[in-house]
């Protein structure tokens, strides 16, 4: 996809090297929908998701491509990008429809005394609002949207609750302006939730949603997620990429704290790709080793990666 | 198979095995299922398809997602008509029992034949018929004081003709088969336990074989997992409960504030518009990490606040659970539930203080090591915990036996007692945290003291008759679990609704219920308490239940679980002994290492002997006998081994009595001697071949033993090569006075020779008796010059190496050579001869008159070399023992003195032995008393034994 270029390392000794700093490759394209490749079991549960017009919740380890199945539904129905929602600790239910900047509007009340104040001003519409709006009957080109609500697990216990009826019937209310905002039932938006299953979300909503956790890919599916993903050298492709995978693997067997994804395995194939560095080369073992920093989140997982 | 709206797939199947497996199957799914099959059912093509596409539907986790596919699976395989031929039934244990009867009679028999063997060898007595005729004699004659007597000499040519009638053979008793094979029949006797032994011991090793190799190839696990539905749990039911739930769901207040518009507006008002900003605390769902004291994996505490835990989820609250085992430091995570359940990991308590800061802590249990043993105080990793801000005890020490530790811990924890009161009491706590007052509580006093032998009446009264009756019942099982307590229990009260809490409490609290097990000593009170109604409904459910819950072939598990099962079954099969065998049956299959759990029911079914020889064998001696000395199992090899011989060697000793026996049966020789035939010329005597020494002649062929040779006396006529001169020999007699004397010794003559009283009268009529016991060379005249036996050899010298069949051969050949009658005397006639008249021990001075032990240097002697007694006989004592005619029976004594006097007693007429009288050169002086009796096999030979003859009539 993009021109290779030798990249240049950080010696730290302070020496200048290039004329200049080389150009930044963007890692873009690791979350370019386009390559993003949808494994049968959870080609069918979207399949499910939208016969049934229930939102999607999916769950498993962190990397294994929750987040860019939105991005690749979209791209795949015509409806642009997703629009997306990341939770927080602090998030409420009203948060995914609409925020009320309440602090600006009474700032503006106060001392802004030019004429009438357009409530409508101050609330900004979010993912699920917004994508309510779009399929509204009144609106004037109606288009369907993907919603994607990443990490739920992370709000509080009382969100996924409090968005249930909401997201059943796909309709809203601004308390500020009174109005309700309701969505075609035929242009429903389509919502994907992820979720790191860190905690349970409650029955009831589980009852509503169509599941689907997604393993880690083996083998071969790593491989071919790595060819559509990262533009490889061919030397690379034929000799070297094996042995990664499978010191890759080895690595996944450790007792880690957190367990490298397939977003850590592109990156790390990319450096080792830059590199020209062959796993198995005893010689460049140190090297290898400093690879790792790719793949571990922590100091003990890097501990243990170069150890083991 | 096609996927059609109108005719839907048969998923009915399908959600039967979903369900059973924890899936909820609502309405809901149902409608889900019909729908996306109406839409996109036309496009399946493939299983793989219809479940990645079913899966979502039905799966709201990871785990539920992983077995979804495995049941899919699992169900279309078993859909498919070619489906795997089920496997061969398993062939019929072979039939046992009849083997187990056999060994057992074999076993009694061996005994019996042990016993009956011993007895005789001991006592040599074998008496089969007893009592002779009942003779009323005339009136016996006075004593005759003796007289001196003058010998007289009998002197004997051989070499005389034998008048053709002896020549004939003699009637030959009839061949008797047993004293024809009397050495096969020792042999077998020998051979035979022995080989029974080898045969049981390779049949043992056949039948083990399967229970050894299974047992070589055991494995892990070692316990199985009883699944019982479980009983419902009551106490959410309670008012208390309720209110505990209500006031621990109330919102928490958070650490974040919001800003509060209308409060702001207000405010800002009032301070006539100048801002004031007025905020308010956000409040969250309260959360709850709930640490379990968990001492082991049947701890009754544990399980009980686990299912508290699993009711305050279900009712809504989030709890997070872990379970420690004393120490909290280290959590352990709640195995994943199919239906709940996210796995989770082991943690250390800082990991759980990073992912549950906001959590409000409960432990549940007791909090013991949160204290330093030594001085009491708080240990100090305990600061960790003191991290979280709402943090609560609930103790499962009863209210009255809180001491100093629970006071401390109130400095730094909510204590509350663990009941459903407490936390109640908890919920309010969090609400009005500075409440102090103690909790208001039960007034259960704390457990007994089991550790050291607590009784039954102590329990009875501590726990109340309900859950008394509860505690009886879970003594059945060696392990207390959870569910079965409750299924127990329900059995033990039918009638009741069940434990109220503070019941339940109480029980809870002993120890055991923590540990998992009641010990043994205790459990067989327990249950003797139950009503065997009871007691029967229980074992029968333990039985069923273990029965419906197999454990995985080839485990410790499952001989763990037969094991069970057989205990079970033994101790409800009671009296019945058939089913009881049954059971123990499977016992014995066990290896005896393996009763670890069960051991003292085992001993207490134990205590009604298996088998007949465990009810015959002392307690002490059983250990030696059999593995653990429990009689269930097989007999130790070793021991069936020393049986095997005993019973060889009873074998042998019964062998040996039976043909004793038959030897006793055997028509005697008349003591009396054939009637003298007439001869036409007894004397001269012409030189005459004598009848040795060809082999076919040999009168008596006296080196080897068994009458069944003698019978082959001279036959055929004598060649004329065997002409021999002429000898004389010279047998010089006594003739002795009738008479009559005490016959026997006093009982304190002699300590142990009650077998020579009592003492009786006796008569005897006049005889001739030997002057000297028969020498070799008078056996040599008359047996033949080589058929010599005897040991020291000498012409002097008495003969001796003879049997008694030998000695009674050479009268009867004496008798026919010189046609006057030649016997051994009897019992009386010797004791009359050798008394003289006298009544003490001995007729003279012993030493100057018997060549014995102390002086004959251990071997015979010339006869006649010492003084003889007052009738003028030599060796009377001493010298060599002496047979008599008689056969011996030792009550025989007893029988004659209830005749008041006897008329020439001739011995009983049965006994398979036969007297001996006098003593040897090697016997001690008391065997050389007058009255002492001895007695031997009519085939037995001995360097100290010969004979001395008698004859009567003219």
């Amino acid at each position: 996809m993009t021109e290779q270029t030798q990249f240049q390392l950080y010696v730290g000794d302070g020496t200048t090297r290039g004329v200049a700093a080389p150009l930044f490759e963007p890692l873009a394209s690791l979350n370019d929908p386009a390559g993003y490749v949808a494994e049968p079991g959870l080609r069918d549960a979207v399949n499910v998701a939208l016969a049934l017009g229930q939102p999607l919740l999916l769950t498993g380890e962190p990397g294994t491509g929750k987040t860019q199945l939105a991005g690749s539904l979209a791209r795949e129905l015509g409806v642009g990008t997703p629009l997306v929602f990341n939770v927080k600790t602090t998030s409420i239910a009203r948060d995914l429809f609409y925020r009320y900047d309440s602090l600006t509007h009474f700032h503006d009340a106060q001392f802004r005394k030019e004429g009438g104040i357009e409530i409508e001003t101050y609330i900004a519409y979010e993912a699920l609002g917004l994508a309510v709006m779009r399929a509204e009957e009144k609106a004037e080109t109606r288009t369907r949207s993907v919603v994607l609500i990443d990490e739920i697990d992370k709000a509080p216990r009382d969100l996924p609750n409090d968005v249930l009826n909401e997201i059943e019937a796909m309709e809203f209310t601004v308390r500020e302006t009174g109005k309700t905002f309701r969505a075609d039932p035929r242009y429903r938006p389509i919502v994907v939730l992820t979720s790191n299953s860190e905690k349970n979300l409650p029955d009831a909503f589980l009852r509503r949603c169509v599941f689907y956790h997604i393993e880690f890919p083996d083998k071969d599916r790593l491989r071919e997620i790595i060819a559509r993903r990262v533009t490889l050298s061919d030397v690379f492709q034929a000799e070297m990429l094996d042995p990664a995978l499978a010191r890759f693997e080895e690595i996944r067997k450790l007792p880690l704290g957190k367990l490298p994804a397939t977003a850590e395995l592109l990156a790390w194939v990319r450096i080792l790709d830059r590199l020209g560095l062959d796993v198995r080369d005893a010689g460049r073992q140190g090297e290898v080793a400093a690879s790792y920093t790719a793949l571990a989140k922590n100091d003990d997982d890097l501990k243990r990666m170069r150890k083991g | 198979m096609t996927t059609n709206e109108h005719n839907p797939l048969p998923f009915d199947g399908l959600f039967a095995h979903l369900q059973a497996r924890g899936f909820v199957l609502g309405v809901d799914q149902h409608l889900r299922l019909q729908l996306l099959l109406a839409r996109i059912g036309a496009e399946v093509c493939s299983f793989e398809q219809v479940k990645t596409l079913l899966c979502p539907l039905f799966a709201t986790n990871r785990e539920q997602q992983r077995e979804f596919h495995r049941l899919f699976d699992q169900f279309i395989a078993v859909s498919e008509p070619e489906a795997e031929p089920s496997p061969a039934p398993e062939p019929a244990p072979p039939a046992r029992r009849s083997w187990r009867r056999f060994r057992l009679t074999a076993y009694s028999s061996a005994i019996a034949l042990l016993l009956a063997g011993t007895a005789l060898v001991a006592t040599e007595r074998f008496r089969l018929l007893a009592g002779l005729d009942q003779l009323r004699l005339p009136d016996v004659p006075e004593w005759i004081p003796p007289r001196p007597i003058q010998t007289v000499i009998e002197t004997i040519t051989l070499g005389i003709p034998i008048p053709q009638e002896i020549t004939q053979p003699r009637p030959v008793p009839p061949p008797d088969w047993a004293l024809d094979h009397r050495w096969t029949l020792r042999m077998l006797a020998v051979a035979l336990p022995l080989l029974a032994f080898a045969l049981w011991q390779l049949w043992r090793w056949w039948r083990r074989r399967p229970a050894v190799e299974r047992a070589q190839g055991r494995r892990p696990p070692f316990t199985w997992p009883i699944e019982l539905e479980p009983e419902e749990w009551r106490l959410d039911r309670s008012p208390l409960y309720r209110q505990a739930t209500r006031g621990l769901r109330r919102r928490q207040r958070d650490d974040f504030e919001h800003l509060d518009v209308p409060r702001t507006i207000e405010a800002t008002i009032e301070a006539r518009g100048y801002l004031r900003f007025r905020y308010r605390r956000a409040s969250r769902v309260p959360e709850y990490l709930v640490l379990i004291d968990r001492a082991s994996r049947h701890d009754h505490q544990a399980r009980y606040f686990e299912l508290l835990a699993d009711a305050l989820e279900r009712d809504g609250l989030f709890v997070v659970r872990y379970f420690y085992d004393g120490d909290p430091r280290v959590c352990h995570a709640p195995p994943p539930k199919p239906a709940t359940g996210n796995r989770q990991r082991d943690r250390y308590l800082t990991e759980l203080q990073r992912r549950y800061p906001g959590h409000r802590l409960i432990l549940m249990g007791s909090a013991a090591k949160l204290f330093d043993p030594v001085s009491g105080d708080y240990a100090r990793w305990t600061e960790l915990l003191t991290e979280w801000e709402d943090r609560a005890v609930l103790t499962p020490v009863a209210l009255p036996a809180w001491r100093r530790r629970e006071r401390l811990l109130g400095e730094a924890f909510t204590v509350l007692p663990g009941t459903l009161a407490g936390l109640a009491e908890l919920a309010e706590r969090y609400e009005l945290p500075l409440r102090d007052d103690p909790p208001s509580g039960e007034t259960a006093d704390p457990p007994p003291d089991v550790g050291y032998g607590v009784t039954v009446e102590e329990l009875k009264s501590y726990l109340g008759p309900d859950a008394f009756q509860w505690l009886c019942a879970c003594a059945f099982y060696p392990e207390l679990q959870w569910d079965l307590t409750q299924k127990l229990g329900r059995l033990a009260l039918p009638e009741a609704a069940g434990l109220d809490e503070a019941a339940l409490w109480r029980l809870l609290r002993l120890p055991w219920f923590r540990e998992g097990a009641i010990p043994d000593e205790i459990r067989y009170p327990l249950v003797r308490v139950l009503d065997p109604g009871r007691r029967r409904a229980i074992r029968e459910f333990l039985i069923q239940t273990l029965e419906e819950n197999p454990a995985d072939v080839g485990t410790f598990a499952a001989d763990e679980r037969r094991l069970d099962i057989a205990v079970q079954k033994a101790w409800l099969a009671g009296d019945d002994r058939a089913a009881r065998r049954k059971a123990l049956e499977e016992i014995e299959d066990l290896p005896p290492g393996e009763l670890t759990r069960d051991y003292t029911i085992i001993r207490l079914l134990d205590e009604k002997p298996a088998t007949l020889l465990a009810l015959l064998l002392p307690r002490r001696f059983r250990k030696l006998v059999y593995p653990e000395g429990l009689s269930i199992y097989s007999v130790r090899w070793q021991a069936a081994l020393a049986f095997a011989l005993m019973a060889a060697l009873a074998l042998l000793g019964g062998t040996q009595a039976y043909l004793h026996y038959r030897e006793g049966h055997r028509p005697l020789p008349d003591i009396a001697g054939p009637t003298p035939t007439p001869r036409p010329d007894l004397s001269p005597i012409p030189p005459r071949p004598s009848p040795s020494p060809s082999p076919t002649q040999t009168p008596l062929p006296v080196g080897r033993a068994g009458p069944t040779q003698t019978v082959m006396v001279p036959m055929g006529t004598p060649g004329p090569e065997q002409s021999k001169p002429v000898q004389q020999i010279r047998i010089e007699m006594v003739p002795l006075p009738g008479g009559t004397f005490l016959m026997g010794s006093v009982r304190d003559e002699s300590l142990n020779y009650d077998i020579e009283s009592p003492q009786h009268r006796v008569t005897v009529s006049p005889f001739l008796i030997g002057k000297y016991e028969v020498t070799q060379a008078q056996w040599k005249a008359v047996m033949g010059e080589k058929n010599n036996p005897s040991r020291f050899q000498g012409d002097d010298l008495p003969v001796e190496y003879v049997s008694w069949n030998e000695a009674q051969e050479f009268c009867s050949i004496l008798t026919k050579m010189t046609g006057k009658t030649w016997r051994l005397p009897t019992e009386a006639e010797w004791e009359y001869a050798a008394r003289v008249g006298t009544t003490g021990q001995y007729a003279g001075n012993l030493d100057a008159m018997a060549w014995y032990g102390k002086n004959s240097g251990g071997r015979t002697h010339p006869v006649g070399t010492m003084r003889p007694n007052r009738w003028g006989l030599h060796d009377i004592y001493g010298n060599v023992g002496e047979w008599c005619g008689d056969r011996y029976s030792r009550s025989y004594y007893g029988e004659l003195q209830k005749q008041g006097v006897a008329i020439d007693p001739r011995g009983p007429a049965n006994g398979s032995v036969r007297v001996i009288r006098g003593c040897g050169w090697g016997s001690s002086d008391v065997d050389c008393r007058s009255a002492s009796r001895g007695s031997w096999t009519p085939i037995h030979r001995d360097d100290a034994l010969g004979f001395r003859l008698v004859r009567v009539g003219p």
